[in-house]
């Protein structure tokens, strides 16, 4: 059981990883940028390294760190509202709404804003599907709630096959990068970076009554917890942050599977402390995984989800191997 | 009067479980629920505990329905022990037994030093000192059931509900967890009101003898599989024969063979010379 003090240090030293790696992903990249030019371009000197740092790299470092925080949060929230550790911000059905919709908007030739809109769209359809199919006043069990997001994820991965299937060849490749996750299209940050602060702003002053919980409904109502209540509150936001994550950068893998538990490693699982520290620690890591993805074959750029998912793999099998033997 | 129910009608699905039922339990007393498998003891005690709506009639805790009270306040009268014990996530023992203070604690507040010596008081009644820090699920059932016991007992309730509050116990842990109770509910203290929401400083959950005259007394209401507990650590039992009959009263009055036989369906024998823990 972390103390106050505990937390407030641990939380200190995870604001201090984020500078650190948004320093790291302004300063690395094709044209290297020295860090006192960093923030010089940033405190808004007229350098040369300026245009790259605060026009180019800037706006993708912080989408990327939006998308992290979004994602390992809503990660750490569907596997409290599952009891579920193995629950991720896609397991219900979310992403898969999110890729029709964008691979719909790629289809009909939309780009950019187009692309996002219909990408929220659908992940807004999935997200509203699943709760009404589930019962939605609440009371719904964990099983029924995760099967019917499965299934809704399910049909919603044929419709993206039918439509990688019918796709124009010159478009698929677009459609590849979307569904593996790319931050390279991202460029408006203000709304992503707000729904996190959001999402985090209306979870937080819940943290406590998570906790109970994640160890079982009736117990919870047995302590004082308004179990519908919250339960319809955690999947909102939790869906809003996913959707927010997937309509900026596409499906990203992993982040929001592997960071809650890794976290959960480090600090326990006490809802006060463990919500704010995976935003951080789901932000960093989404924008070192992104600065690797942009130069480790550059000029090539690689989607950041095959990295996610490079890195989230092989950590997650031997966190699963080490928690079996415990 | 800590808990009343009247006209109370349970139901699950088509089974009733109880028609028309009135129960009245007044601080320092104990209430044994027995009944065969299946028959509704679990349902109608969640019930009790306004986990659930029954069907007809009125609860009332310490003179409030559940409505009235709200979830936080009931949350701080009456305290409920089912029968799960799942936790998919690590904590420690003591992060589980402190969740039982979570009615007392406001929505920012983290748990105090209070809190803490609270859980812990309430781990060593149950045996479990020195377990504070170990991992729950490292637990056996039997240290699972204490632990769950002991999270109830730091939430200090008025009212405890308590469903199979044996199950997976030794003989030695079933006698001391009665007779824990069975303390709990003899301090027929008078009753010192408490401020709503607030905390009253105690030296320990079950207490020392010097806090005894503190704590307002208890009321206790368990579901037993041995009717021969019910007679000796209970003053009332409440007998459901699962066809929505019921028969409730002191424990001398409604605990003879004929009853229990037809309770169980199987014939009993009343003796003196069995094998009795003592």
């Amino acid at each position: 059981m972390p103390t106050r003090r505990r937390a407030l240090l641990v939380l200190a030293l995870l604001v201090l990883l984020s500078m650190a790696s948004l320093a790291v992903a302004l300063a690395v990249g094709s044209v290297p940028v020295a860090l006192g030019e960093v923030l010089g371009a940033l405190a808004g000197a007229d350098t040369p390294a300026r245009q790259i740092v605060v026009d180019l790299r800037l706006p993708r470092a912080l989408a990327g760190f939006a998308c992290g925080g979004l994602l390992a949060l809503a990660g750490a929230l569907m596997q409290v509202l599952l009891r579920n550790p193995l629950a991720d911000p896609y397991v219900l059905g979310i992403s898969g709404g999110a890729g029709v919709g964008a691979l719909g908007a790629m289809l009909l030739g939309l780009a950019g804003i187009g692309i996002a809109g219909f990408s929220f769209v659908g992940a807004l359809a999935a997200m509203l599907l699943v709760f009404g199919l589930a019962h939605g006043d609440g009371s719904w069990t964990q099983t029924r709630l995760l099967l019917t997001g499965v299934v809704v994820a399910a049909g919603c991965g044929a419709v993206v096959a039918l439509i990688l299937t019918l796709a124009p060849e010159q478009k698929i490749h677009g459609m590849l990068f979307w569904l593996m996750g790319d931050l390279s299209q991202a460029t408006t940050v203000a709304p992503t970076l707000a729904v996190l602060a959001l999402a985090l702003a209306v979870a937080l002053p819940f943290a406590r009554e998570l906790n109970l919980l994640a160890r079982g409904a009736e117990q919870a109502l047995a302590l004082g917890v308004s179990v519908p209540t919250l339960r319809r509150l955690v999947y909102f936001v939790a869906a809003l942050a996913t959707a927010a994550a997937v309509t900026t950068a596409g499906s990203i893998g992993f982040i929001g599977l592997i960071v809650p538990h890794l976290v959960r490693l480090a600090i326990g699982n006490d809802q006060r402390l463990l919500l704010p520290a995976v935003v951080l620690a789901g932000g960093s890591l989404l924008v070192l995984a992104d600065t690797l993805a942009r130069t480790i074959v550059a000029p090539l750029q690689l989607p950041v989800g095959v990295l996610t998912a490079l890195i989230g793999v092989p950590v997650f099998l031997y966190l699963l191997s080490r928690s079996a033997k415990a | 009067m800590i808990l009343q129910a009247r006209a109370l009608t349970v139901s699950i699905g088509p089974h009733r479980v109880c028609a028309g039922l009135d129960l009245d339990l007044a601080a320092g007393e104990r209430l044994a629920i027995l009944g065969r498998n299946g028959v509704g003891k679990s349902t109608l005690l969640a019930t009790l505990a306004g986990l659930r709506a029954p069907d007809a009639g009125e609860i009332r805790l310490d003179g409030r329905t559940y409505a009235e009270l709200g979830i936080k306040t009931a949350a701080r009268l009456r305290g409920w022990l089912g029968q799960e014990r799942g936790d998919p996530f690590a904590s420690t023992v003591l992060e589980t037994v402190l969740t039982g203070r979570h009615p007392h604690l406001d929505r920012w507040a983290w748990e105090s030093s209070i809190d803490k010596d609270i859980a812990r008081a309430a781990l060593q009644s149950l045996g479990l000192a020195g377990m504070e820090e170990r991992a729950i699920q490292t637990l056996s059932g039997g240290e699972r059931q204490r632990a769950a016991i002991a999270t109830l007992l730091a939430q200090q309730p008025r009212l405890y509900l308590l469903d199979e509050p044996l199950a997976h116990l030794d003989l030695n842990h079933q006698i001391a967890t009665l007779e824990l109770f069975a303390q709990e509910t003899r301090r027929a203290a008078p009753s010192v009101s408490r401020p709503p929401g607030g905390r009253t400083p105690q030296s320990g959950v079950l207490g020392g003898e010097s806090s005894c005259a503190r704590r307002e007394s208890v009321a206790v209401a368990m579901v037993l599989h041995d009717p021969n507990f019910a007679l000796r650590f209970c003053d009332r039992a409440l007998l459901l024969f699962g066809d929505g009959c019921h028969v409730e009263g002191p424990v001398a009055a409604v605990l003879d063979v004929d009853s229990l036989s037809r309770l169980y369906g199987h014939p009993l024998r009343r003796v003196e010379n069995v094998f009795i823990p003592e």
